[in-house]
Formats: C-alpha cells, structure tokens, sequence
C-alpha cells in the first residue's frame, strides 16, 4: 500500500462530504472551517468521518473527531494515519 | 458579589487589579497568580463562606485522581480511575441540584409526603463540575500529559467565568496561565473595560429595566391567571431578549474581567436570534455549553452507536438514502438524550425538562430536513435563498416558545402563556383605547376583542422596549464583531464570518468597528456611568441560579 498525496486525500474528502450533503457540486476547499459551511454540523462532521474510515480501513478517536476544525486540519489527520512507515 | 454590584466595582476590582499588578511586577509573576487565586476564593466566599470548602475539596479530589490518572499505565485502571471521578463529581452536583427536586417528583407520584431537605444550590457548581469533567476526560483520552497544581485551581476558580461560565476548556486556558506575565497592559486594559462597559450596560440598563416590564407577566402566568394575546407575546418575546441581554452582558463582563489582567475567555454568543435554523442557533447560544455538550456527550454517544450498528452490519446514515431505523437509533435517541439532559441540567423541575424536549425535537426536525430535503428540493441555491428567512421565522418562534418555559415556574404556567399566545385567551387591550377612539373600539369588539387590564402607557412602553432590543439584537453587529479587530475573544468561529454580518443596517456595521480611542472611550464611560446609575435596582443574573 502506498501512502496516498493529500491530493488523493482532499479527493476523497471532497467526496465524502458531497456523498454526506448530497450536493454533487460541493467543493471545500483547504481553509474551509465547520462555520463556513453550515450544513457541516455535529452529525454531518461524524458522518464525513465513517466514510473516510470505511474508504481508508482507518480508525478515528473521539478526541481526533472534536480536534478537526477545518478542512486542513483532516487532510493532515488522514494523512497522518494512512502514512507507510 | 455580583458583578453588577458598587462592592466589585468600587472596591474588589480595583483593589484586586492593582495588587495584581503591583505583586507581578515587583514580586513576580508567581506571586499575582497565587493572589489571583486567593482573591478568586475571596470572591466566591463574599456570596456563601460554607461552600469554600466544597468548592476547595471538590478541586483538590479531582486533581489527585487527575495526578493518578496521568501515572496509571494500565487502561482498564485509568478507565476506572475516570468513572469513579466523573461518579463522584456528578454526586455532589446530583445531590445538591436535585435532591428536592426527586423527593417532589416521588411525592407527586406516589403520595407520599417526604420533607424537603434545607439544601442550598452552591453557586457555579454546575460549572465548576462540568470544567473539571473535561480535564479528566481528556487526560483518559491521552491528551493531557502534565499540569502544575496552581493552574488547575485558577482553571477551575478564577472569578471572572467562577460563577456562571464561559465554561472553559483546560486546553485554552493552562497554555495562557502558564506564560501569563499578570502586568498592567494599557491594550488588555482598553479592551477589557470597553467589554465590562457593554456587558455592565446590557445586563444593568437593558435586561434589568426590561425586566420591569415582562417579570410581572410571568407573575401573571404563574399564579393561574390567563395570559392573553398581546402580553403572552410580549412576554415570550420580552424575556427571550431579557435572557439574551442579561446572559451575553454577563459574558462580556466575564471576558472583560479576564483581558484586564491579559487572559482571553472563549466566546461565549454570536448574535444567537439572527439564526436561520436551530442547529445554527446552539452555534451561537452559550456557545461553550454547547462545545461541551457536542464533545462529552453527543460525539461519544453517536460514534459508539454507529460503530455499534456497523460492528452488526446495520444500516448507518447515508445522507439522502438513510433508512428510517437508522435515522432514529442514530439521530433522533442521541439528540433527544443530549438535549434533554441539557435541559436537566439548567435547573431542577419539570418546565426544563420540557425546555431540553423542544429543543431535541427541533433539533432532529432540522436534521431530517438537512438529510432528505436534498431528495425533493436539489438546488441548494434555491433553498437558502427561501429558506433563509423562513428559517429564521420559524427558529425564532421555537425559541420564543423555549424561553417561556425557561422562566415559568411550572409546565401549567407555561403552557398557559403558549396558549395565550395562539390566541386561546382571547386578545386583550387597553381600556384607554376604546375610550379615545369609540368607532375603532366598537369594531374591534364586534369581532371579540376585549378592552380592560393594562394602561396604554404600560403597554406602549413594553413594546417600545421590545421594538428597539429586537433592532438592537437582530439589526445590529455584537459587541464581538464590534471589536473583532483587537482580539475580545479566544473565537472558534470563522472570522469571514463575524466579518459577514446579517445586519439590517449593514452600514452601521462598518462605522461600528472599535478602536482605543477618545471616542470609544467616551462610549465606554457612558456605558459604565449609566450602568452604575442603574445598579440601584441590583438583581442577579439569571445564570447563576444553574
């Protein structure tokens, strides 16, 4: 397994939450935050967590879940926890 | 002492800020930090001696179990370290908030007669208890690591959030109390009594002398007599400004307390009734109660769900095409439970029971209406654009609905003003006006309008108040974006979007940016001259009861 760019991340962010939202056109971008948008509420920011988890057989805590605040801030946790060592 | 009293003002403030100031720079910053303490001890023992010593034991038992949580290498260990802690902490707060409250409740149930206990609420342990969970909790989870003593106490005791929030994360406050230098800042000073003077003139001016007008409806409604049209609005209207201006004053007094000696407290509102839904409103209300809630309760409670189901392989939500099983197991139980709980916590009795039960039904309404309106409604274009100002008409009346059973003293009363406001008892108005105009008083009788009861004046005056707080509240930037160039506030939110306010007046909005100058100045000292001119008719703030 390789260890995927955050290109591939922001991807498949991207996707998670047009899935979430049911909005095909969403595009977040790095500096999004959970104020800038506000169908990304407490429920839909959990959502958008089980489906990067069920995309990367990754697994996230409750601490990790409050912690992301933007965009940037998940792209850096998934890339953190899909990293090959 | 409250806040809005002559002896914090006149006497403790000065007196503590300039020994502070004088001990930082002469002995040390140690030394202010202790005396901050001290005088923080001081200030909750100014209101009740008796409870120091809970409050001290409180805090001195939750920091040995932090201490053996942080060395136990064992999980399982910790875990019970954790529970036993949090079991302790949510006794004592159970004991003192609803001791009378159960004996009441098995009284009326089962007909016996159990004596109430002569137990008195100690002040701010509902926040106090709530702070020191958050630590605990977070040094299981493996977030914190090592915290010196002194910190913790000023973290949980400090006086300006001690006795009704901000409620306070350790993780923003033991950084700022570790490099804290506790010297005179002219800025931190600036700033800090330009936000005491606008919370001291919310809470002293607006809140108390609207108070005036809606507490004797609520007086009404609480000893049986029928609230009719006008004044059940008034009343629903008038007290969600009254507990928005008192508890947002509060708050900016609270940060402004806190900046004086350079610390900055977590926002707290953000102009809550210009909210378009009512997950957007709890992003704006008591914000830290919020964050706290979401992160120690609703967080934890729907990733054990979830991952609960999918362990079985069930069903979990998948926006749009979420089943309706999972939509209750994994939307409606948790909010419901959160909310509720929410509301149990803001007082002991039935009528915040039904306070958490509206807010948990509002909030799944809008969460099945975010997951399947993409099925009948795709553009998101069109629906903010309608839904913008149907949103906000219909939060606001869930919240005006809310707000009457927050201040009522039993569900009856209250459902008594939400009857008078759905026209059940009829619409009363002024005798006065039938008398000077008899054509229109005639009409309006011909179509069942009644004339008796209050004075015109009385009730021009009510809703003269009511006229300009909504301007002010839903037309007017906060006093956070006011200042949002000099940083009031430790601020989650986005700043595009504090820059990006809803005003009616956006113009105001741009000539209303604070600066430290002789013209914000003079605002301040009016703010401040008219508060303490006010403070005449002193009362406590309404949170403090929690």
């Amino acid at each position: 397994m390789t260890t995927p760019t955050d290109d591939d991340i922001l991807n498949t962010i991207t996707q998670a939450f047009r899935d979430v939202f049911d909005d095909p056109s969403f595009t977040p971008t790095l500096d999004m935050s959970r104020q800038d948008e506000p169908r990304w509420d407490s429920m839909n920011h959990l959502n958008a967590f089980f489906a990067l988890e069920a995309q990367y057989g990754i697994r996230f805590g409750v601490a990790e879940v409050e912690e992301v605040q933007r965009i940037s801030d998940l792209v850096r946790l998934v890339h953190e926890k899909t990293s090959v060592i | 002492m409250l806040f809005n009293s002559y002896q914090f003002i006149f006497l403790f403030l000065p007196l503590v800020l300039a020994t502070c100031f004088l001990l930082a720079r002469h002995a040390g910053s140690d030394a202010a930090q202790l005396f901050l303490i001290a005088a923080s001890i001081g200030f909750y023992a100014a209101w009740n001696v008796i409870y120091v010593p809970l409050l001290l034991g409180s805090i001195t038992l939750n920091y040995m179990l932090a201490r053996q949580m942080i060395k136990e290498s064992s999980t399982p260990r910790r875990h019970a370290l954790l529970i036993v802690s949090i079991a302790i902490d949510l006794t004592l707060l159970g004991y003192y908030k609803y001791t009378n409250y159960l004996l009441t409740t098995v009284n009326s149930l089962t007909g016996t007669h159990f004596e109430m206990a002569a137990i008195l609420l100690p002040l701010g342990i509902s926040f106090y208890t709530f702070q020191q969970i958050t630590l605990l909790v977070d040094i299981n989870r493996g977030q914190v690591k090592e915290f010196r003593f002194r910190d913790f106490l000023l973290f949980v005791i400090f006086f300006p959030h001690l006795i009704a929030g901000p409620i306070v994360h350790h993780r923003e406050m033991m950084p700022q109390f570790a490099r804290a230098t506790w010297r005179f800042n002219w800025d931190n000073m600036a700033v800090g009594i330009a936000l005491f003077s606008v919370g001291l003139f919310k809470k002293a001016v607006i809140a108390d002398g609207l108070a005036v007008h809606i507490t004797p409806l609520y007086s009404d409604a609480n000893s049986g007599q029928v609230v009719s049209f006008v004044s059940a609005w008034a009343a629903a209207i008038g007290f969600a400004l009254q507990l928005y201006f008192d508890f947002s004053g509060y708050s900016e007094m609270a940060l402004g307390l806190a900046r004086m000696v350079g610390i900055r407290l977590p926002m707290n509102f953000n102009s809550p009734l210009k909210a378009t839904s009512i997950i957007d409103y709890w992003s704006r209300w008591h914000i830290t109660l919020t964050r706290f809630l979401t992160a120690y309760l609703y967080t934890p409670m729907v990733m054990a769900l979830t991952r609960h189901r999918m362990a079985r392989r069930k069903k979990i939500l998948a926006g749009a095409r979420t089943t309706p099983e999972a939509f209750l197991m994994l939307v409606v139980i948790p909010t419901i439970v959160t909310m509720f709980l929410a509301g149990l916590w803001h007082g002991a009795g039935n009528q915040y029971l039904v306070v958490g039960l509206l807010y948990g039904v509002y909030i799944t309404v809008n969460h099945l209406w975010r997951i399947y309106r993409p099925r009948f409604w795709k553009s998101q274009v069109s629906h903010d654009r309608v839904m913008g100002p149907v949103g906000f008409l219909l939060t606001f009346t869930g919240v005006l609905l809310t707000m009457v059973f927050f201040h009522v003293t039993s569900v009856p009363a209250g459902v008594n003003i939400v009857a008078g406001m759905m026209g059940v008892h009829g619409i009363l108005l002024p005798q006065a006006l039938a008398e000077h105009f008899p054509t229109l008083g005639r009409t309006l009788s011909s179509i069942g309008i009644q004339f008796g009861g209050q004075g015109v004046t009385e009730v021009l005056s009510t809703l003269c108040w009511i006229a300009v707080l909504l301007f002010i509240a839903l037309g007017l930037p906060n006093t956070l974006e006011i200042m949002r160039n000099h940083d009031p506030a430790i601020i989650e939110t986005a700043p595009s979007k504090l820059g990006q306010v809803p005003s009616i007046v956006r113009y105001l909005d741009r000539a209303l940016i604070w600066s430290p100058s002789p013209r914000w100045a003079a605002v301040a000292v009016m703010m401040t001259g008219c508060g303490i001119l006010a403070l005449s008719r002193v009362s406590a703030f309404l949170y403090w009861q929690f």
